[in-house]
């Protein structure tokens, strides 16, 4: 189902009820932030709870939103630092991945499961990346933010959402060499 | 677009693909429809005030738009004096080259929602990066050990990633270019067998041939994990434990796992205990 860009007439209008506005946000982007919030690093078995946390923010901050940014970018910003504290929470409690593995083209037609393979392993090679790197990456190719957008997310000068974009892709590209390289055989 | 490159490209494709449970949206939504906790906070995610990220969208823009100005003007300069110039000569050039701007990436939407402006979309102009790649390489901090020789290097163009290409030639060293890749990966499958049959010492003169080879190649970090076992096995647990965390302080705790089941597994991570009934 391709669910990668909002529906576009969603943004609520000044003055609107919250609680028709948080619907109408809820419609048009909780699909985007769910997966936002995936890439980001927030564990499978924590996105709902993730999601929730944040539309829990937005119907608490949404009365003073007024519409002079953008409501999309704003909503990031939020997924952003719950992601961080989501990433937090897990390496304090230990939480160990599953190690993930090469997406195999040998097993069968299944292109589910093929696909989640591959997206296992894009979340582990995002797992190689330092944690603003992996955001301004995540951001710009995933869910295609501009980085003027991204700089305000994450509070930080557009020039340095262009050096870590740098230095996000060429750190992604030696991971994929580097686990390509590796195999499963090394461990 | 080499393979790698459209590897990783299949790769973000299918992320933006990735389709949320739907059963799970409705939940959270019937989650929501309950009222929600009361709290000042945010639940500790020191989530942006509304006003202050509109006030940072903002300046950004105002920011572009003064750049933008300035170029323009630049560019008003500098066809000006090439006009000018062509006229002296009374040979004009076949082309203008420097009327050419350079073309800022365009926001994939607008930054700002508010009524249509006609100057919005050059008003979040950037200035692509110009940075030199020695700046670039000297402003990396704490060089990772995933990728400590990489970043050293020259830095590729930023509208494409690397690709296997740069980072093999970055990674590996000139006199290990003619072997490839291959060739690390075989010294380090010798260095693992060596330690499976008990031979920690022949693993050890592996992990060092890697280490003179291949300082900063591909499977670097692999091979320090390999050293941490191996040290281990030598019966060296203190030297194993400064290998061990030089591994950690280089990157985001990818070895920890690994690492964890070693003999300074416990000196690298404070015992998890469970938590308590009061807490």
């Amino acid at each position: 189902m391709p669910a990668a860009r909002p529906q576009p007439a969603a943004p609520p209008a000044p003055g609107a009820p919250t609680r028709e506005a948080v619907a109408a946000l809820y419609r048009a982007h909780a699909r985007e932030l769910w997966r936002a919030l995936g890439r980001l690093g927030v564990q499978p078995a924590a996105v709902e709870d993730a999601l929730h946390e944040l539309f829990i923010v937005v119907q608490r901050r949404l009365p003073e939103f007024e519409h002079r940014a953008a409501i999309r970018t704003w909503l990031y910003a939020i997924a952003v630092r719950i992601a961080r504290k989501s990433r937090d929470r897990t390496r304090r409690d230990s939480f160990e991945p599953e190690p993930a593995e090469w997406p195999s083209h040998e097993r069968g037609p299944d292109q589910a499961l093929l696909d989640a393979e591959a997206l296992r392993m894009l979340d582990s090679l995002l797992a190689e990346l330092d944690e603003d790197k992996r955001e301004v990456f995540v951001l710009h190719e995933v869910e295609e933010l501009s980085a003027p957008q991204i700089a305000a997310i994450l509070e930080v000068n557009v020039n340095t959402v262009y050096s870590r974009l740098r230095e996000a892709k060429r750190a992604f590209a030696r991971a994929h060499a580097r686990r390509r390289l590796l195999g499963r055989d090394v461990r | 677009m080499s393979q790698e490159q459209e590897d990783i490209q299949r790769l973000i494709r299918q992320a933006r693909r990735v389709a949320p449970d739907e059963q799970a949206l409705a939940r959270v939504w019937q989650r929501l429809q309950a009222p929600p906790p009361a709290g000042p906070d945010d639940g500790g995610a020191e989530v942006p005030d509304p006003e202050a990220l509109a006030n940072a969208t903002q300046a950004l823009a105002g920011k572009a738009a003064t750049a933008a100005s300035v170029k323009a003007l630049a560019a008003v300069v500098v066809v000006g004096a090439a006009l000018v110039g062509g006229r002296w000569l009374t040979r004009p050039e076949p082309s203008a080259p420097a009327a050419v701007v350079a073309r800022p990436e365009a926001p994939r939407e607008p930054a700002v929602i508010e009524a249509p402006r006609p100057e919005t979309p050059p008003a979040v102009e950037v200035t692509p990066p110009s940075e030199p790649p020695s700046k670039q390489a000297e402003r990396r901090s704490g060089a990772s050990g995933s990728s400590g020789g990489t970043e050293r290097r020259g830095v590729p163009e930023s509208g494409g990633f690397a690709g296997s290409s740069g980072v093999a030639e970055s990674g590996a060293d000139p006199a290990s270019a003619e072997e490839g890749p291959g060739a690390e990966r075989r010294l380090l499958e010798a260095a693992q067998a060596a330690l499976q049959r008990g031979a920690p010492a022949a693993a050890l003169a592996s992990l060092d041939e890697h280490a003179r080879r291949f300082a900063h190649g591909l499977l670097a970090d692999e091979r320090e994990v390999l050293r941490v076992l191996v040290l281990c096995a030598e019966q060296r647990p203190d030297e194993a434990e400064a290998v061990a965390q030089a591994l950690l302080r280089g990157g985001p705790g990818l070895f920890l796992p690994r690492l964890r089941g070693s003999c300074v597994g416990e000196r690298l991570v404070p015992v998890q205990r469970p938590k308590g009934k009061g807490e």
